[in-house]
């Protein structure tokens, strides 16, 4: 019971992790029709970021430096993101999908570059806030509690974005982008505006989630590829630019890898593309398939 | 800056996709308030030289006056805050928002201070005020056509171009719009250029005709004009 137990928290942890990777891939994606190969680049950035606020302020931190960190990584990378719209993805709004695809992939080398050239390539690590490197137990089961928090962050942001995107002025403009682009400017919207807001705040998203999740593994200029499957992955079964579909598809892939992993200890890793291959056999479209906007 | 004479002003007027030539030195203007019929066979580029007005498609050269000013260069967004409204042939109304929602969307374009209320938008069209949280997606044809006359109308356009707004509508249907443009006409202090294929209802709406056929105006003239030459009808307009 403990076990199963322990798997799901597993599951949700890789889920959640995911998601916070795989929110704003799916937001641009959705928006933009752009397949953002550099946004596991900006997400490792974001990581750096924060690394370097950290180190900033001595090194150890409390918990709210370790947040304050973060969102000031959100912000930095949301500035990139700025730069990037005016820079890069305006010019591909009007080409060809390969052209995307292969300038933002020569992006994400750039940010390993990037990365290499400022923070080094050594393997530079991040233990978690004192507030949460401890273990919770329930009953037999401990749960450390910095998963549990990175938990609750996957959670968060699933209904702040749900509440952005539904229920805000900005959210319905940019449902009302994404669903109709020409009708949009013919009646007056700004959609350039609409456009670069959404891709500062999926970059934020990135840099966020980098922050976040710096104490989770070694950073080093690998780390943006390392996640940026994994949320491909998630993007793709829950129905490409749907943030709902993501959320359910991080926490079902979670499950699957978590329940492999348990069951067959020897092959870790394996299930997540498994279950990628075998749901994209069955609905191609992805769980929530290409959701409606406006 | 504001003419009084001309609102719209077209001259040299050429529109390209691609390769493909599709207008070719168009030129004709409307005045403040006077509501002008754009006629012509299918593919005669009545809806290219609509979008072309807006840059909203086609790759455009040529000058353009609206209001006083050259509008080359401006973005599409801003010439419909300037003004210029167009009502787009397939209607464009988004499915899964209410028509309440669709219609306020038309505020983007407005003028400062210029725009109408929901309420005298359900004044012009009584028709719609039941279907006000009805989603996009559930209404017919015909409701989708004035929920999409209506949302361009919201912002107080001083121009509204309607793209064959009787397109594919059942007679009676059209009837009514015929009378809901009329009201529009007496009520609203905006000029009128309609594409359309429907002589009666053109005929119904507007004071003047400009016919086009295969990109190049052929004729603009008045009603009187164009009926005093059948000949017109029968070259141009004859299937």
């Amino acid at each position: 019971m403990v076990d199963i137990g322990l798997t799901v928290f597993n599951g949700l942890a890789w889920g959640m992790a995911t998601f916070l990777v795989a929110a704003g891939l799916t937001l641009i994606f959705g928006i933009l029709h752009i397949l953002n190969f550099a946004h596991g680049g900006f997400f490792m950035i974001g990581a750096y970021v924060a690394y370097s606020v950290m180190l900033a302020f001595g090194g150890t931190m409390p918990l709210w430096l370790y947040l304050v960190a973060a969102i000031a990584a959100g912000i930095a990378v949301g500035g990139m993101g700025w730069g990037v719209d005016k820079l890069i993805l305006r010019r591909l709004r009007h080409v060809e999908d390969a052209y995307s695809l292969i300038a933002t992939y020569a992006l994400l080398l750039v940010c390993v570059g990037a990365v290499q050239l400022v923070w080094g390539l050594n393997y530079l690590s991040v233990m978690p806030p004192p507030a949460l490197n401890s273990v919770v137990f329930l009953g037999d089961m401990f749960m450390p509690t910095y998963t549990i928090f990175i938990i609750a962050c996957g959670i968060l942001a699933f209904i702040g974005l749900e509440i952005f995107i539904s229920h805000t002025e900005m959210g319905r403009l940019i449902r009302v982008v994404a669903a109709d682009p020409w009708m949009a400017k013919l009646l007056g919207l700004n959609v350039r505006r609409i456009y670069l807001v959404t891709v500062v705040f999926s970059f934020a998203l990135a840099g966020l989630a980098g922050g976040l999740l710096m104490a989770n593994q070694s950073l080093s200029p690998e780390l943006g590829g390392i996640f940026l499957l994994q949320a491909f992955g998630v993007v793709i079964v829950g129905g490409m630019g749907s943030i709902r579909g993501a959320f359910i598809a991080a926490i079902l892939l979670g499950m699957i890898e978590s329940f492999g992993t348990y069951f067959v200890p020897q092959y870790p890793g394996i299930f997540f593309l498994v279950a990628l291959a075998v749901i994209l056999l069955i609905k191609p479209e992805g769980i929530m398939g290409k959701e409606q906007t406006a | 800056m504001a003419s009084t004479e001309t609102l719209l002003a077209v001259r040299d007027l050429n529109a390209f996709y691609g390769g493909s030539h599709i207008i070719r030195n168009a030129a004709f203007s409307v005045g403040p308030g006077e509501s002008v019929a754009l006629l012509g066979r299918n593919g005669a580029g009545k809806t290219t030289l609509m979008k072309s007005l807006l840059d909203a498609g086609p790759r455009v050269e040529g000058e353009i006056m609206f209001d006083g000013a050259d509008i080359a260069g401006v973005p599409t967004d801003e010439r419909s805050r300037r003004g210029l409204m167009l009502v787009p042939e397939d209607r464009r109304i988004y499915p899964n928002i209410s028509v309440g929602e669709n219609i306020e969307l038309g505020r983007h374009a407005a003028r400062a201070g210029k725009a109408l209320s929901l309420k005298d938008i359900f004044t012009l069209f009584p028709l719609i005020e039941p279907l006000r949280d009805r989603a996009g997606y559930q209404l017919s044809g015909g409701q989708q056509q004035l929920v999409a006359v209506a949302r361009g109308l919201l912002g107080a356009p001083r121009l509204l171009l309607l793209d064959e707004p009787v397109e594919g509508l059942a007679p009676v249907v059209v009837q009514d719009m015929a009378r809901h443009i009329e009201r529009i006409r007496q009520t609203q202090d905006l000029a009128l250029l309609i594409a359309e294929q429907n002589l009666s209802f053109a005929r119904a709406c507007t004071d003047r005709v400009v016919l086009i056929d295969t990109g190049r105006i052929v004729f603009d003239g008045t009603w009187e004009d164009f009926d005093a030459d059948p000949g017109l009808k029968e070259r141009y307009l004859a299937v």
